[in-house]
């Protein structure tokens, strides 16, 4: 029993000692005074934004930014580019820079150092190599043009993307690690990078934007979402990203923390494997996208974070318009059974499951542990089961393998449609013949014809309508289903402002950013 | 006793009183408070907690005893080979029982079942392959000694073959310890499968398991308790009944224990001598 009373009085002495670890900030400073600013995060990276998917840090961070930038419409406008124009030919655009543009170690952002920069980009990073097809490029004072191999419509919003984050690449000199302390053109600049803890971050005073509306910014990793949950509760951070869904009533439910939320591009999704027995009978396929009740699961499932959806885009964007994709079935339990019924399928031995043609009808539904996937896929099979298939549900960590080897049904799945503001890549990669993500099997001679034409398309209203069509012809023979478009949200100390929620996701601080 | 019997009888005719289906998903009734039809509320899903907490009372109950059955009977049979072979085999066998035993048993669970992927039937594997080398300790020392008692030598002597010696003389006498440590370690792994099933590791979903239950109802626990409350009192219940089972499976079964002798003397009114 003492050996009971001494370990106990331990944890809780080394509980104690732990709390008082805590670091206070902000706590002293008056009013008027600039405070510190605490942003807690579930996926704290590195930083060098050539480097892989870091240039979402860079970004989000408010260290780094792009020549254009997409705005909440996904809409491509200048950010350290003034303007651009387009050669005849459709290869040579000349972007007109800013010229008060300096990195944080002072030099003036010119055309070489842009020119530096991406040069730096494509030879360090093969996505970016790919997405701008870059052949040369030429520096002239504040203009850069950009010669690419062949026409590239989508050049701007290639640029958009955060690894074509503009850096100061002669910082690049092996002095410093670059992924930690890069050179940006951000308002604010890292002081102090510790891996896997935390970025603090000054105020940069020449940034060209105004004047960093915090004394510091604290970047702090969280990966527990249940422990960021906690920090935000107890006031450890001023706000945080990348929390449960579950908490997000929590937070709104209180008048001590603020909710913002904005519809990303991220879709909730159904693959049906075109080459399976079953699958290939468009009225089945019709009857099961009958069964998802896609409002309930973004009301309930994701505890409202997400809006139901026909199309691959969300309404925002032009290309995303849910009334004009026409002979997409709503919701329709009795329905769904009922074209079943009237199209070969019937129960003759009573055991309630459905048979085709003598053979009963036995799915594998399969998915991965995104939030909100198992979810609707659980929710899925017991619709299914009511209206009479047989359904196998598993859950994997990664599905790719699986989809690629085209061992399932039916597979819920998650993806980002346009991380540049484009429908082009995401439409070709799903629906291409013998595209890589075209995991259904899907094969149309007329879909890849509107493919190719969209790949070469430079008119923004002529890519809209290919795109629109190219959605329409997929998802009336319910070759695809689409769900519903995830929210981001994140959740705040109320008083926080200018802390930017893009449905891009990766614009999150910004000069503004700063707690009352 | 009596108490776990009943126990037994109640998992095995749970779905007799199950209020709703445990699988049903209605998203419409989702995160109810416990109510008329729901008598301890419904989870995430709209499915009924208390109905899954009935169906998951066979699945976990019923695991951990294939579990505590299994580990029994592969440990003792190793035990008993070890300690009447003696030598090389002994010596042997016991080197890989001190391999088994060296890890911390939880963290072998958790490898064996992260290796083997996930599901019920590997979360029951896992843990059996995890918990036999204690049965097999305790069987061989028990065979040791009883190796050089008299009615052994004397069935040698009669010419009884190794194996009718192993299983007529030599098994049945070391059941009694055995028994006792099984019976005692029942609540345990009602709690390692659990945690496996915590950690996703165990019963995969919709099956309805109290371990994964909890899981799903983490999140949602500030909110709304119930969906971790109730299955977690299950498991709590459970344990402290299979220990009460133990504990009078020993007073039993293990009479010459020093601290149970008096009470037993006592208990049939004479001294100790």
């Amino acid at each position: 029993m003492n050996k009971f009373i001494s370990t106990f009085l331990i944890t809780i002495l080394f509980a104690l000692a732990l709390t008082g670890c805590r670091t206070s900030t902000g706590e002293t400073a008056g009013t008027g005074e600039l405070k510190d600013f605490v942003f807690g995060v579930y996926n704290f990276s590195k930083v060098d934004p050539a480097d892989g998917y870091n240039g979402w840090g860079t970004i989000r961070y408010g260290i780094g930014e792009t020549l254009f930038k997409l705005n909440d419409n996904l809409e491509v406008v200048p950010l350290l580019a003034k303007d651009y124009s387009l050669s005849g030919d459709k290869l040579s655009w000349t972007i007109n820079l800013r010229d008060n543009v300096k990195f944080h170690n002072g030099k003036v952002m010119d055309g070489a150092a842009v020119k530096a920069s991406l040069e730096r980009l494509i030879q360090k990073n093969e996505r970016a190599a790919a997405g701008l097809m870059i052949d040369t490029i030429t520096a002239d004072g504040f203009n850069v043009t950009i010669t690419t191999k062949e026409p590239n419509p989508t050049l701007l919003n290639s640029l958009c993307d955060p690894y074509a984050c503009i850096v100061d690449a002669s910082a690049d000199d092996g002095s410093v690690d670059f992924n930690m302390y890069p050179v940006g053109t951000g308002p604010y600049m890292v002081k102090e990078y510790v891996e896997d803890a935390y970025a603090y971050l000054e105020p940069f005073a020449e940034y060209w934007g105004g004047t960093p509306a915090s004394k510091s910014v604290t970047i702090k990793a969280i990966p527990d979402v249940d422990t960021l949950a906690l920090a935000l509760q107890n006031g450890e951070i001023d706000a945080a990203y990348g929390l449960s869904y579950d908490t997000l009533d929590q937070f709104a439910a209180s008048s001590d923390f603020a909710i913002t939320q904005t519809a990303t591009t991220r879709v909730y999704m159904l693959y049906f494997n075109l080459q399976r027995e079953f699958m290939q009978d468009a009225n089945l396929r019709r009857a099961i996208a009958m069964a998802v009740d896609k409002e309930a699961y973004a009301s309930v499932l994701i505890n409202g974070a997400g809006t139901p959806t026909k199309a691959a885009f969300p309404s925002s964007l032009s290309y995303g318009d849910d009334s004009k994709m026409t002979g997409v079935p709503d919701f329709d339990l009795a329905g769904a059974r009922a074209l079943l019924l009237a199209n070969g399928y019937q129960d003759t031995d009573g055991d309630g499951i459905l048979e085709k043609n003598g053979r009963k009808v036995s799915l594998r539904l399969v998915t991965y542990g995104r939030t909100g996937l198992p979810q609707s896929a659980q929710a899925l099979q017991s619709a299914l089961q009511e209206i009479g298939l047989e359904v196998t549900y598993d859950l994997f960590d990664s599905v790719e393998n699986i989809l690629r080897a085209g061992d399932y049904d039916i597979a819920a799945y998650a993806v980002v449609t346009t991380p540049t503001g484009d429908p082009y890549a995401f439409l070709s990669n799903i629906a291409g013949t013998g595209n890589g993500g075209n995991y259904g099997k899907y094969s149309n001679p007329e879909v890849d014809r509107l493919l190719a034409a969209l790949a070469v398309e430079f008119d923004t209203q002529k890519r809209s309508e290919l795109a629109t069509r190219i959605q329409q012809i997929i998802t009336q023979d319910s070759s695809f289903c689409f769900m519903f478009h995830l929210n981001m949200f994140m959740a705040t100390k109320a008083g926080v402002k200018g802390l930017h929620q893009s449905p891009v996701d990766y614009y999150q601080i910004t000069v503004e950013t700063a707690v009352e | 006793m009596t108490l776990t019997v009943a126990f037994l009888i109640l998992c095995l005719a749970a779905p007799a009183f199950m209020p709703n289906d445990p699988h049903y998903v209605d998203l419409k009734n989702a995160k109810l408070p416990p109510n008329d039809q729901y008598p301890w509320g419904t989870d995430g899903m709209g499915r009924c907690v208390f109905s899954r907490v009935l169906a998951g009372a066979s699945t976990t109950v019923f695991s951990a005893l294939a579990i505590v059955g299994l580990t029994l009977a592969i440990g003792s049979l190793i035990g008993i080979i070890g300690g009447y072979a003696g030598g090389m085999v002994d010596s042997m066998l016991m080197r890989i029982v001190d391999v088994f035993l060296a890890f911390p048993g939880m963290v072998l669970a958790l490898a064996v079942a992260g290796m083997l992927g996930k599901g019920l039937d590997n979360a029951i594997i896992a843990l059996a392959a995890v918990g036999w080398p204690q049965y097999a300790r305790l069987s061989r020392s028990y065979v040791l000694s009883l190796r050089q008692e008299n009615f052994i030598l004397a069935a040698k002597l009669n010419g009884q073959t190794s194996l009718s010696i192993l299983f007529r003389h030599i098994l049945p006498n070391t059941m009694r310890p055995v028994v006792v440590t099984a019976s005692l370690s029942i609540s345990g792994t009602i709690l390692s499968l659990a945690s496996l099933s915590f950690l996703g590791l165990g019963a995969q979903p919709p099956a309805a398991e109290w371990g994964s239950m909890i899981a799903d109802g983490r999140g949602l626990m500030q909110r709304f308790p119930w969906m971790v409350f109730y299955p977690g009192m299950a498991i709590f219940i459970t344990s402290i009944l299979f220990n009460l089972l133990g504990d009078s499976v020993r007073d039993v079964l293990d009479p010459l224990d020093s601290k149970h002798m008096f009470a037993n003397l006592k208990k049939k009114g004479r001294k100790p001598a």
